[in-house]
């Protein structure tokens, strides 16, 4: 299924030379699936655009996984869905192009790990990020990577645990993981000016590459350590709980 | 009392860095600054850009003007990404490295990169220092050393992928 | 039903499944923290690992504030084993409760010095009061906090760090929450803490094992470095409140 397409869950455009990609499907508030994470692939790795953007249709950025795609037989099913999005957060970090998250709505566990792995991340006041895994009995290893390095241990920590603590964008903006606050109706052209502005700074290439030298080290927890948890009975049957209501 | 400067090579002693007339700098000179035994305190009115961000990263503490403005970092993306990550996280180390955008000094405040605001930079800067200087030593030395411990491998970093070469 | 609480001049142990807090309660001295309180503390930590029936731990303070500090008055480190024998007990309680795989939730209100301050580096999620006031007054001693020269970098970040520890300033909660030491401010920490603790009780164990266990990996060794570094300062002098 290529990006979009009908069915792929990802619209693409262009503004200019840039790229813009947004998530859209609404009716599970964005949620990420197997053909969301390829179709992200494939526009991030669009080498005819010199930067790109990831966004979210409608009024989300993406509410996280679908819960729905949870449904591993085993451990090593489990394992290679968690190898196909870490393998998308990699592609984000390793593109040699800019990669902003232009944040709306909520952003997350998936959705929050996305704004992590781009290079910058914008977003509206009113938007909300928050690592709500814990809750379903599962864990964000990539936040948890990744997540340092922009926030500080500590305040991670304290969203990974408390699940349904969540920031809004203007705290967002407080502690440094989105760099500019825009309305609404500003916010992707915000994203795509800076994707622009920094695809034509000399010094972006050998920057960005500092910037992803620890990837292997943020990514390479996830597909340790949540096979198991994922294919537990607590995440079954807080999915089951999920599809009922 | 502590010393002013503007240029390496620097003092030893508690120092206030001028950063609005430093020209230019080194990677060695900035790893020296940060290699300091007593504290290094940066002061800044306007524009804080190329070398003098740089240097504004590589100094202990930094007190800036409200007006004052950070970014703009030239041939020190490298060195901002690096020192910037440890002082602000690694999303605003890449909004200065990356792009030509300005921070304007209560919002480097608020992430971290600046240490006081002041309509008299030099002034608390000094001050700031003096007071810090009448501490042990030996305690300060102690709290430099662990806080600066990763600027080795992060200008080695810098001088490796090449966007600024020393001397 | 409750446990009766166990204690220690100064500290209780209140066990009440699935909770259990640990409060200092020496108001007299601003519970500040002895050497034989710093030792319960670490046995009841320990205790708290053990116990299958209690699932999160909340940490808070009785009477004018949470913690005054380490009570060292008149102590002398007169040589380096001294001094290494006294870090043992700060520096293993650190890292029990970072290790402990259980959420750690500290209720703060008045005060948090020193070790009031230090212990939120291995604290899971920070509650305090609006008029709280934090600091790291080592330095005022020609002493080092060590914990957040350490551990602390990777939290509240270098430049924040080096601010607090050189000038051993007191600041409030807006500036603790920028630095990252406090998450939420509340107008009743005791039972913001105790609602936070029961939410987080409620949790798969081993995701909450997981996710404390991948943010804790690097705390012995930084624990270790501060082994290194601190004797030599602690050495020869001494300390007063």
């Amino acid at each position: 299924m290529t990006a979009g397409t009908a069915g792929s869950g990802v619209r693409v455009e262009r503004r200019g030379d840039v790229l813009v990609a947004t998530i859209d499907r609404p009716h599970r508030r964005n949620a990420a699936d197997l053909d969301v994470y390829r179709a992200l692939e494939e526009a991030v790795g669009d080498e005819s655009a010199v930067a790109c953007v990831l966004g979210g249709g409608g009024a989300d950025f993406s509410a996280g996984d679908d819960v729905a795609i949870f449904d591993f037989p085993d451990a090593e099913a489990a394992r290679a869905f968690v190898v196909e999005v870490t393998r998308l957060f990699r592609l984000v970090e390793s593109a040699p192009r800019p990669v902003v998250a232009a944040v709306d709505g909520y952003a997350l566990g998936f959705g929050f790990e996305l704004a992590l792995a781009c290079d910058l991340a914008v977003a509206t006041p009113d938007a909300v990020l928050g690592l709500p895994e814990i809750v379903h009995g599962a864990a964000p290893p990539n936040a948890i990577g990744r997540g340092p390095d922009v926030l500080g241990r500590g305040l991670v920590r304290e969203l990974a645990l408390r699940g349904r603590r969540w920031l809004t964008g203007v705290e967002a903006h407080r502690y440094g993981l989105v760099c500019e606050l825009h309305p609404a109706d500003g916010l992707l052209a915000a994203a795509v000016a800076l994707a622009a502005e920094a695809a034509s700074s000399p010094a972006f290439r050998s920057a960005k590459r500092l910037l992803a030298l620890d990837a292997e080290r943020a990514y390479g927890l996830a597909p340790l350590v949540m096979p198991r948890l994922l294919a537990s009975p607590t995440v079954a049957a807080s999915r089951a709980r999920y599809a009922r209501g | 009392m502590a010393e002013l400067a503007a240029r390496p090579p620097w003092p030893e002693g508690p120092l206030v860095v001028d950063l609005d007339r430093l020209a230019d700098v080194s990677l060695d000179d900035l790893e020296a600054l940060e290699r300091r035994g007593a504290v290094s305190v940066g002061a800044v009115s306007g524009r804080c850009e190329g070398p003098a961000l740089a240097a504004a990263l590589a100094v202990d503490l930094l007190v800036a003007a409200p007006g004052a403005a950070l970014g703009r970092p030239g041939e020190w993306a490298n060195v901002v990404v690096r020192r910037g990550a440890g002082i602000a996280g690694r999303k605003v180390a890449a909004y200065l490295a990356l792009t030509e955008r300005l921070v304007a000094a209560e919002q480097a405040r608020t992430w971290g990169i600046v240490s006081r605001v002041a309509d008299d930079p030099l002034a608390a800067a000094a001050a700031l220092a003096d007071e810090i200087g009448s501490r042990s030593p030996r305690a300060v030395r102690t709290i430099l050393r662990q806080a600066h411990r990763g600027a080795a491998a992060d200008y080695a970093q810098a001088r490796l992928t090449g966007a600024r070469l020393p001397g | 039903m409750p446990d009766a609480p166990a204690a220690a001049p100064g500290l209780r142990l209140e066990v009440e499944p699935p909770l259990a807090r640990i409060v200092i309660d020496r108001d007299e001295k601003r519970n500040a923290l002895s050497i034989p309180m710093l030792q319960a503390m670490r046995r009841f930590v320990g205790e708290v690992a053990g116990d299958d029936r209690v699932r999160a731990l909340v940490l808070r303070g009785e009477g004018r504030g949470f913690c005054a500090g380490e009570d060292v008055t008149g102590f002398e480190f007169p040589d380096v084993e001294t001094a290494e024998r006294f870090l043992d007990g700060p520096l293993d309680l650190f890292l029990a409760l970072e290790r402990l795989p259980k959420p750690v939730v500290v209720a703060l209100h008045g005060f948090a010095f020193g070790f009031g301050s230090e212990v939120l580096l291995a604290a899971d999620c920070v509650l305090a009061e609006p008029g709280t006031r934090l600091g790291f007054a080592e330095i005022d001693h020609g002493l080092v906090p060590s914990v957040l020269v350490t551990r602390g970098l990777d939290t509240a970040f270098r430049r924040r760090v080096l601010e607090l520890a050189l000038t051993g300033r007191r600041i409030g909660v807006e500036e603790a929450l920028e630095a990252r030491l406090v998450h939420v401010v509340v107008d009743d920490a005791a039972a913001a803490a105790d609602e936070v603790a029961r939410e987080l009780a409620g949790w798969a164990p081993e995701a909450v094992e997981l996710v404390k266990a991948l943010l804790g990996a690097g705390a012995a060794d930084d624990h270790d470095r501060a082994r290194e570094f601190m004797p030599p300062v602690l050495v020869q002098v001494a300390v007063s409140l």
